[in-house]
């Protein structure tokens, strides 16, 4: 009896009977309306929930199946065999730089500042820093300044400072001559 | 895009350190002495004005013992391999134009000849020399 009424009542609530109902019938159709309701949007939340990576991966399907050599034709053979795998290839470069521009051109200005502030760091480039080829001993200078003594130890000798000056640079020698000799430089 | 930003601010950073942290230099171990005929190394050219000029034109006869180029890091002295004695050089510190070095040398008989800090501008040569009776012995250093 009870089974039987409560498929009345779900009649009832989708509309397809119409017959009178007493207050606690009404009430029962009214419940199951509502319950109705909250089935469906528990249902359409779900949907909604359905995460981008899947969709994502969806597209991506659909696009491999895009960039794929079509089905050889009988009608086309030569289009089937040449065209299609080259356009395939250019096409996913294009939807791969149109998706990412944005990255891309950031990535590049950001790469091309960072190796401006390095070769500003690095100086100036003067000859003066490149070694010149296989001679170990060409070497070019950067100022004709002489070396600063910050400290000089002779044990058992006796040391000078002096300043060789031509047109290749200044020179700083320290000559150090030993105690025991009787006339120095 | 991160990364690739890091990886660039990376590679100019580790540029820009190395630079900082080591120099190039070469160097030339020289005998003088007094022969009877003038006679110079053509390796010594570099040097060639200097060591007509006095007091070295004092002698007439000049030969290569050893040289050649040392790589050296900074706060890590780099032993010379010497024909007589032994030579050590500290790279202590650099800048664009100056190198802050530390050399000593001992001389052939193992004892100390001399223990040098000097700031030496980029290029420029730097000579040691210590005599022995009538001869010299001659450590010429350039370092970039």
């Amino acid at each position: 009896m009870s089974a039987k009424r409560d498929l009345d009542f779900m009649e009832h609530a989708d509309g397809e009977l119409e017959t009178e109902l007493a207050g606690d019938g009404r009430a029962k159709v009214e419940a199951v309306k509502e319950l109705g309701e909250l089935v469906r949007g528990r249902l359409e939340r779900a949907a909604d929930d359905v995460p981008e990576a899947r969709f994502a991966a969806m597209w991506s399907e659909i696009d491999k199946s895009i960039g794929k050599p079509m089905v050889k034709s009988q009608t086309l053979p030569v289009l089937a065999d040449t065209t299609p795998s080259a356009t395939g290839l250019w096409s996913r470069i294009g939807r791969f730089l149109d998706t990412y521009r944005s990255q891309i051109i950031t990535g590049a200005i950001s790469a091309g500042a960072v190796a401006a502030l390095a070769l500003v760091l690095r100086g100036n480039g003067d000859p003066a820093t490149h070694r010149n080829g296989s001679d170990p001993i060409d070497v070019q200078r950067v100022s004709h300044r002489p070396a600063e003594i910050e400290d000089l130890d002779t044990p058992g000798g006796t040391g000078t400072v002096f300043n060789l000056d031509d047109e290749d640079g200044s020179t700083t020698v320290i000559w150090v001559t030993p105690e025991d000799t009787v006339e120095g430089i | 895009m991160r990364y690739a930003l890091a990886l660039a601010v990376l590679v100019a950073s580790s540029t820009v350190t190395r630079a900082d942290e080591k120099a190039d230099c070469d160097y030339l171990e020289i005998a003088a002495s007094n022969g009877k005929a003038p006679a110079m190394d053509g390796e010594l050219k570099p040097l060639d004005k200097k060591l007509k000029k006095p007091p070295f034109a004092s002698w007439n006869t000049f030969h290569k013992l050893s040289g050649g180029p040392v790589a050296l890091v900074k706060q890590k002295a780099d032993a010379l391999k010497l024909a007589q004695g032994g030579a050590s050089i500290l790279l202590r510190d650099r800048s664009e134009k100056k190198l802050e070095l530390t050399v000593s040398i001992d001389g052939a008989d193992g004892k100390r000849v001399l223990d040098n800090k000097q700031s030496v501008p980029i290029g420029e040569w730097s000579m040691f020399v210590h005599t022995a009776k009538d001869d010299g012995h001659i450590l010429a250093l350039t370092c970039k």
